[in-house]
């Protein structure tokens, strides 16, 4: 019986480890400090990262940063701000480059510091960065009127 | 007995990989802490000093006015970028691309194998064309785009040629306003500034007959040199754009029979808008007015002055999974001092994505030209199916195999299967 008992309990642990270690890592948008916006829509960010618009109201040139493939934020951003998979992501960059749209810019970022260097730079950049990372060089915005931390916020 | 053993020795192996997840720093008193952080710092500064060494050993030596160079030149603003060398380009995410001094090169391939009732007993088994797409983004607001193809001529023929398919010099002031000049493919329609040059890009191995080139028995003015400018024109979720081009150029047209036509042309106006839907993404609708004189010619003869309007409308959805488009054209043509001519033409395509590879497709396309129309006889009506499927063998290499059926009025249908090599890199 106990035998029976250990072993259940370790089916268990086998079976919801791979859940746990997929467990959502909330997705803040976050800017420039100097950026005066507090809320952009949701239409209005997936434009921003498809490159599909590249001002702000403000006349500032849009820079996108992204974390690279693998990471949370590229994953949230394949599913919530592109509804694609990688191969179709790699594939829209080249459909971009034949259709000419060459100053569009999203840049891949390696670590945390590198980020927050490029959003201390350029006033007008944006970046999807988790949580946890968020430092108090950047600026969290919500979107659609939600903040990261509540549990209708679209980036999920 | 070994079954509870190895019940155990998985529990081992398991519990400490858990437990490591939530555990703490051992609890250590102030003193203790103290003096452990006091060494963790000399260790610190050890390791950076080490590092500061290495990193002297291995940098360039400081300007010469002794100013140094801020760690953000990472991530130096466009206009202050040094010309690259050899580096991949990190403007677009992951994507393999060659850079040679802020020049960002992609080719484009293709081989293919083609069968039809024209050639008989000649397969054609060719390479197709090359084509080198060149962009580079020279500052904020200015870009530059070139795209040259090489063409293998028809049917084995053991030559090439090299065509400028697109030169531009491209001013982007805000998302309302672009401005480019040069070589430009026109916004007649959706196709033809959907897809470009690129057989990789399109589902199909071949462009709709209404669309084709002109060097591929087409009977629209695919591309002018000019001047093209578009935006949005406004900000509402309906995203409304538009585009205006003025160009010229002579044009130039083979059918099918490899017959060649001539045509002068006069100052052309292109006139297109079209919707992207917020709410209905993938779904594209527009249309376009496209004005221009041509005067065909033979033997440097002027046969007629004809007065060239092209109206077109279509409505798209594209998505990852659909691929559907639909684009009706009418081609008028009033021969000055004679009668008119009104040529209505349509396609359709639709292509699901079955799995990650696999993709068929099926187009019909419908020309309804006249017989006695001067500036393109050949055409008549023109109609047929055309069916296949696209294999993905990865994003960057696909092969399509197909089979099409042509009716042109008074003539033998003609069959054509083939199978076509993709790949970009």
């Amino acid at each position: 019986m106990r035998r029976r008992n250990l072993a259940f309990a370790i089916a268990v642990l086998v079976l919801g480890l791979p859940a746990f270690a997929q467990e959502a890592v909330p997705i803040a948008v976050v800017v420039s400090l100097e950026n005066p916006i507090k809320d952009i829509s949701l239409p209005i960010l997936r434009d921003f990262f498809r490159c599909e618009k590249l001002y702000w109201q403000t006349g500032k040139r849009v820079v996108v940063f992204t974390r690279p493939k693998g990471s949370p934020e590229h994953q949230v951003m394949l599913h919530s701000l592109y509804s694609m998979n990688e191969e179709d992501y790699q594939k829209l960059w080249v459909m971009k480059q034949i259709r000419g749209d060459v100053s569009c810019r999203v840049t891949e970022l390696p670590s945390r510091g590198i980020l927050q260097e490029g959003l201390r730079t350029y006033p007008g950049a944006i970046a999807l960065v988790r949580v946890l990372e968020v430092t108090p060089q950047m600026k969290i915005i919500t979107v659609n009127g939600k903040h990261v931390r509540d549990a209708d916020y679209p980036l999920q | 007995m070994s079954m509870s053993r190895s019940i155990l020795v998985l529990a081992f192996l398991l519990v400490p990989g858990i437990s490591a997840r939530g555990q703490r720093p051992p609890e250590v008193s102030a003193d203790n802490g103290n003096a452990v952080l006091v060494k963790k710092v000399e260790e610190l500064q050890n390791q950076v000093r080490d590092l500061q060494q290495r990193l002297d050993e291995i940098s360039p030596p400081p300007p010469s006015d002794g100013v140094e160079q801020p760690v953000s030149r990472a991530l130096s603003k466009p206009e202050e970028a040094p010309a690259e060398t050899n580096s991949v380009d990190q403007s677009a995410p992951d994507v393999p691309r060659l850079s040679v001094q802020g020049i960002n090169i992609r080719a484009f391939g293709q081989a293919q194998y083609t069968a039809d009732d024209l050639h008989g007993d000649r397969p054609d088994l060719s390479i197709g064309n090359l084509t080198l797409l060149m962009t580079s983004e020279l500052s904020n607001h200015l870009s530059a785009l070139a795209e040259l193809a090489f063409d293998e001529a028809d049917y084995g023929a053991p030559s090439f040629s090299v065509d400028v398919e697109r030169l531009l010099l491209q001013y982007q002031q805000s998302d309302y306003f672009k401005i480019a000049a040069g070589r430009y493919f026109t916004s007649i329609g959706y196709y033809n500034t959907a897809f470009y040059n690129a057989d990789w890009a399109q589902t199909t191995m071949r462009r709709p007959g209404i669309v084709a080139f002109m060097d591929q028995g087409g009977i629209l003015p695919t591309q002018r040199n000019g001047v093209t400018a578009t935006g949005r024109l406004s900000s509402s979720e309906l995203g409304l754009h538009y585009v205006a081009e003025v160009g010229t150029g002579d044009l130039q047209r083979t059918d099918l029979m490899g017959d060649e036509f001539f045509y002068q042309a006069r100052t052309a106006y292109n006139l297109a808008m079209f919707v992207r839907p917020e709410r209905i993404r993938g779904l594209q609708a527009g249309g376009s007015y496209y004005h221009d004189t041509i005067l065909p010619t033979a033997n440097g003869t002027t046969m007629a002055i004809v007065r060239q309007s092209i109206y077109s409308s279509y409505a798209v959805y594209t998505t990852p999974l659909w691929e559907c488009l639909n684009e009706a054209y009418l081609i008028h043509h009033a021969v000055v001092n004679s009668r008119t001519y009104n040529t209505p033409a349509f396609y359709s395509q639709i292509s699901r994505r079955l799995t990650n590879s696999i993709r068929p497709y099926f187009r019909y396309t419908w020309i309804n030209a006249a017989d006695s129309n001067p500036v393109f006889p050949d055409v008549r009506q023109s109609r047929g199916p055309e069916t296949g499927v696209r294999y993905n063998f990865s994003e960057w290499v696909g092969l399509k195999t197909e089979y099409n059926r042509l009716d042109v009025r008074g003539f033998p249908a003609i069959n054509l299967i083939g199978s076509q090599l993709v790949f970009t890199f």
